[in-house]
C-alpha cells in the first residue's frame, strides 16, 4: 500500500510531527474563522499563521505549486464574475474589500487544505482510526474505503490501458471503456472483500480491544492553544481594529 | 413489495443491524464516488463544465447502484458521511459542507420512505436527486457566506451548481439503464 495518496509528502517536518486530532481541530477552527470573519486585517492575520503551517508541513516547492494552481483558479473565477459584471454592472463590488475578502478566506482554505494533507500518511490516519475504537458501522467502511484507494487507482489504470486497445472514442467509448468495466470490478471487488472480511472474521459483533488512543502531546497542546490565541486575537481585530471603507476601483 | 426473508436470513428491509458484506460494500463505493469525482475534477481542472456535468452524473449513477445493492435505510447517509469523512481526513476538504451533505441525505432517505421504500427504482431515483438538490442548496448557502462581499461571484457558483444538477439529471438516467444492465447480468438480483 502506498504511504500517501501524494507523493510529496515529508514526515520529517514539524507540522507532521503533530497529532492528527490537533491538524484537524486547527483546521476546523481555521475553516470557521475564514467564514465567521469578514475583516481584511483578521483575515490577513490567519492568512499569515495557516501560511507558516502550509510551509511547515511540506517543501517550499510543493507549495508553491499548490499555490500556482489555486491562483490559476482564483483568476479564472476573477475572469467569469468580470464578464457577468460587464453583462450586469449592478451586481459587482469593485472595492477593495469585496475583492480582497473572499480570495483571503479561499488561501486560508488552501493552506490549511496543504497543512493536513502533505503531513499526514494514511497509515497513521489508518492506525488512529483503529484505535479511536469507532462503531463498527462506522470503522469498516472508512478502513476499507481509505485501504481500498489505491487499489482502485490501479484498477483505473489497467482499464485505461485496457480501453486503449479499443477503437471506440469518444463518450461512448468512455462510457463503454472505462466506467462500465469500471463498475462491473467495482461490485466484484466488493464481494470479494466481503467474504475476505468475513472469513477473516471481522464482523459487526465488534472487535477485540486494540492499543488504546495516545493522548496528545506537549506540542500539540502548545499548538492547539496558539489556534484558541490567533482566533480570539482575530476576532478581536475585527471588532476594535481599524474599518475598511470600501475604496473605489 | 420486497421479500421479507431471503435464503432464511430477515430481507435489508426489514433487519436492524448492519452485515460485514453491507458495510464493506459502502465502503468500496465511498471510495469509487470519492476517487472517480477527484479523478475527474483534476481532468477537467476544476472550471471545466463537461467534467463537472460528468463528475455528477457518475456520482448520482454511482449511488442509484449502491442503493440497489444494499438497499435499507441509512445506506446513503453512511456512503456520504464516509465520503465526507475521507475529504475531511485526507485532505481537510468540507469540514462545513460535509454535514450539511449528511443533512442532505436524510432529507433523501426520508423521501425514500415516503414513497414506500427501497423496493423500486424509482423511489431510489427520487430519493438520489432529492438528497442532490439539498446538497447543492447547501453548497450554495456555504458559498454565499464565503462570497457574501461579491455577489457577481455566486452568480458564477449558482451557474456551475446547475451545471452540477444537470449532470445528477443525466446520472439518474445513466442509472437507471446501469441497473438494467446489472439485473441482465444477474449481478443485483431485484
Amino acid at each position: 500500500m502506498r504511504a500517501s495518496l501524494f507523493t510529496n509528502i515529508n514526515t520529517e517536518t514539524f507540522v507532521a510531527g503533530l497529532d492528527v486530532r490537533a491538524k484537524l481541530l486547527i483546521c476546523i477552527a481555521g475553516s470557521v474563522a475564514s467564514i465567521i470573519l469578514s475583516s481584511p486585517l483578521s483575515l490577513g492575520l490567519i492568512l499569515g499563521l495557516s501560511t507558516i503551517l502550509a510551509f511547515g508541513a511540506a517543501r517550499p516547492g510543493t507549495i508553491m505549486k499548490a499555490y500556482c494552481f489555486g491562483l490559476l483558479m482564483m483568476f479564472i473565477a476573477m475572469g467569469c464574475t468580470a464578464l457577468i459584471g460587464l453583462a450586469v454592472p449592478s451586481l459587482m463590488r469593485w472595492n477593495f474589500v469585496s475583492l480582497t475578502v473572499p480570495f483571503l478566506r479561499m488561501l486560508v482554505s488552501i493552506n490549511l487544505l496543504l497543512m493536513l494533507a502533505l503531513s499526514t500518511p494514511v497509515q497513521e490516519l489508518f492506525n488512529r482510526l483503529r484505535m479511536a475504537r469507532l462503531p463498527t458501522w462506522l470503522q469498516i467502511p472508512l478502513s476499507v474505503a481509505i485501504r481500498f484507494i489505491p487499489t482502485f487507482l490501479e484498477d483505473c489504470a489497467q482499464i485505461r490501458d485496457a480501453a486503449r486497445l479499443r477503437p471506440s472514442r469518444g463518450l461512448t467509448g468512455l462510457w463503454r471503456g472505462m466506467v462500465v468495466p469500471l463498475l462491473f470490478r467495482v461490485l466484484y471487488s466488493a464481494d470479494d472483500l466481503a467474504m475476505a472480511a468475513e472469513l477473516k472474521g471481522i464482523s459487526t459483533a465488534g472487535q477485540a480491544g486494540g492499543e488504546a488512543l495516545p493522548g496528545l502531546g506537549q506540542r500539540d497542546f502548545v499548538m492547539l492553544t496558539l489556534t484558541v490565541v490567533a482566533f480570539c486575537a482575530a476576532i478581536a481585530l475585527q471588532h476594535f481594529g481599524p474599518r475598511f471603507t470600501p475604496l473605489p476601483m | 413489495m420486497p421479500p421479507l426473508v431471503v435464503d432464511g436470513e430477515a430481507s435489508a428491509y426489514r433487519r436492524t443491524h448492519w452485515t460485514t458484506r453491507e458495510l464493506v460494500t459502502i465502503g468500496v463505493f465511498a471510495t469509487i464516488i470519492k476517487a472517480s469525482t477527484i479523478m475527474l475534477a483534476y481532468a477537467g481542472g476544476g472550471m471545466n463544465p463537461v467534467t463537472l456535468a460528468a463528475k455528477n452524473c457518475l456520482y448520482a449513477t454511482l449511488m442509484i447502484v449502491l442503493l440497489h445493492k444494499v438497499p435499507r435505510t441509512w445506506t446513503m447517509t453512511l456512503a456520504v458521511g464516509i465520503t465526507s469523512l475521507i475529504s475531511l481526513l485526507l485532505m481537510g476538504q468540507g469540514i462545513l459542507h460535509g454535514p450539511a451533505t449528511v443533512v442532505a441525505c436524510l432529507l433523501g432517505e426520508g423521501a425514500i420512505s415516503m414513497l414506500g421504500g427501497y423496493g423500486r427504482t424509482r423511489n431510489i431515483v427520487v430519493g438520489v436527486m432529492v438528497a442532490e438538490i439539498a446538497s447543492k442548496a447547501a453548497g450554495l448557502g456555504l458559498s454565499w457566506l464565503v462570497m457574501r462581499e461579491q455577489p457577481g461571484m455566486l452568480i458564477v457558483a449558482t451557474v456551475f451548481v446547475a451545471i452540477g444538477a444537470i449532470g445528477t439529471f443525466l446520472g439518474s438516467i445513466t442509472g437507471i439503464r446501469f441497473m438494467k444492465e446489472l439485473r441482465h447480468a444477474g449481478i443485483i438480483i431485484h
